[in-house]
């Protein structure tokens, strides 16, 4: 199977398969531009934040595939679990999925925050937005 | 790292539901405009199906800071009529001419052409009327006497006043104000024949109005003309011209204006 290496913002490297990164619409483009021979680099998304990515495009490959066991309370506990981490690695996931161009991530990751908004106050909301804001400056 | 982009925001607001999405209008004034401003919220409404119509007419809704409980708050560019609104029930009113609620919806203001509102103050007595009616010669008292009766209210527009009047018998008389001199316009009659509401058809005429107040204000009188092309805001000349007044007679005033031919309707 064809390898993508794909350069985090660290410059660490990882070597994902090709199918995988197509999963990626950004990455799909710059391979149609660039092929595959070079490592693509992508500045704007951290180590950690590409692993969690990729982790969950694998998990998602797997449960879309034929004689896939995973059930949809499966999938919706890996998801569950999966956003279920600090607001600031949340936005980063936010900023990183729209970057890299990933419809399902980017929708579960908003639609995560949009709870958080839904059930909180007014004055909590900017706090957690502004905070996030800090955090990352 | 930059914080998250408008762009970026919106999409998660667009996950909120309609009643949240009011709500979330409270956290900064950016996120208000973000929420209101139509082209860009639609599109992502829409992506997710939902229901547009009823979210935006939500949106324009509003929250009342105190008690977070919604309102219907609507907001215009410029002098503005706000109508709040609590359970169907009407709770507050803003420089509302009158009937005017039934129509005050955005997209009617829209359809009216409406970019400008004129600035309507409610009048009890002589003392709330603007300084350019209380004018020697007594005609002035007579008026507010009369109008106070009804519900009025004072139009302004530039240098020009009149005083809105809502009339029993359920027309609309519009007291005109022209260097001092009081003209009753009765021409405003409802045509309750018509089958759009009473409430559009007033709103129809308090826009012709305003119209010709415009107008009248640029062909008014030589004096004013002049004053206005020194370059001193309406209200200003306003001030100028009521001082330059003191103790002209009515009897002097003998330019009368033809106000059902210039109304058009």
């Amino acid at each position: 199977m064809v390898k993508v290496t794909l350069k985090s913002a660290e410059g660490d490297v990882f070597e994902v398969d090709e199918e995988l990164a197509l999963e990626s619409l950004m990455v799909k483009n710059m391979i149609e531009d660039v092929g595959l021979d070079s490592a693509i680099s992508l500045p704007n998304v951290s180590s950690t934040i590409l692993a969690k990515v990729i982790e969950y495009i694998k998990f998602h490959m797997d449960a879309q595939k034929d004689g896939s066991k995973k059930t949809s309370e499966e999938i919706k506990a890996f998801d569950d679990d999966f956003v279920n981490v600090g607001i600031p690695t949340l936005f980063e996931m936010v900023l990183a999925s729209n970057y890299l161009n990933v419809k399902s991530l980017l929708s579960l990751t908003c639609n995560t925050v949009a709870n958080m908004i839904k059930t909180k106050p007014p004055a909590e909301v900017k706090e957690m937005f502004t905070s996030a804001k800090q955090a990352k400056a | 790292m930059t914080s998250l982009s408008p762009d970026l925001e919106l999409e998660i607001l667009s996950w909120l539901s309609a009643r949240d999405a009011v709500r979330a209008q409270l956290v900064c004034k950016a996120w208000a405009a973000l929420l209101r401003d139509d082209s860009g919220f639609k599109a992502l409404w829409r992506k997710h199906g939902r229901n547009t119509a009823k979210t935006l007419l939500l949106l324009h809704h509003g929250v009342n800071r105190k008690t977070r409980r919604l309102q219907t708050r609507y907001h215009y560019r410029g002098p503005f009529v706000s109508i709040f609104k609590h359970k169907g029930k009407v709770t507050r009113l803003r420089h509302v001419p009158p009937g005017l609620e039934a129509v005050a919806s955005t997209t009617k203001l829209a359809a009216f052409g409406l970019s400008r509102w004129p600035r309507l103050v409610p009048v009890h007595g002589a003392e709330d009327l603007h300084e350019q009616a209380r004018l020697p010669g007594g005609k002035s008292a007579d008026a507010v006497m009369e109008v106070g009766i009804y519900k009025s209210y004072m139009l302004e527009v530039g240098g020009e006043i009149g005083v809105l009047v809502e009339v029993a018998s359920g027309g609309l008389r519009v007291l005109v104000l022209d260097r001092g001199n009081w003209t009753w316009n009765e021409s405003l009659k409802w045509d309750w024949l018509e089958k759009r509401s009473k409430a559009e058809i007033m709103m129809q005429k308090l826009l012709s109005v305003e119209l010709d107040f415009t107008a009248v204000a640029n062909i008014n009188t030589p004096r004013l003309k002049a004053l206005s092309e020194s370059g001193l805001s309406w209200p200003e000349i306003g001030k100028v011209a009521a001082e330059q007044s003191k103790g002209v007679r009515l009897s002097e005033t003998n330019q009368t204006l033809d106000w059902s031919r210039s109304l058009q309707f």
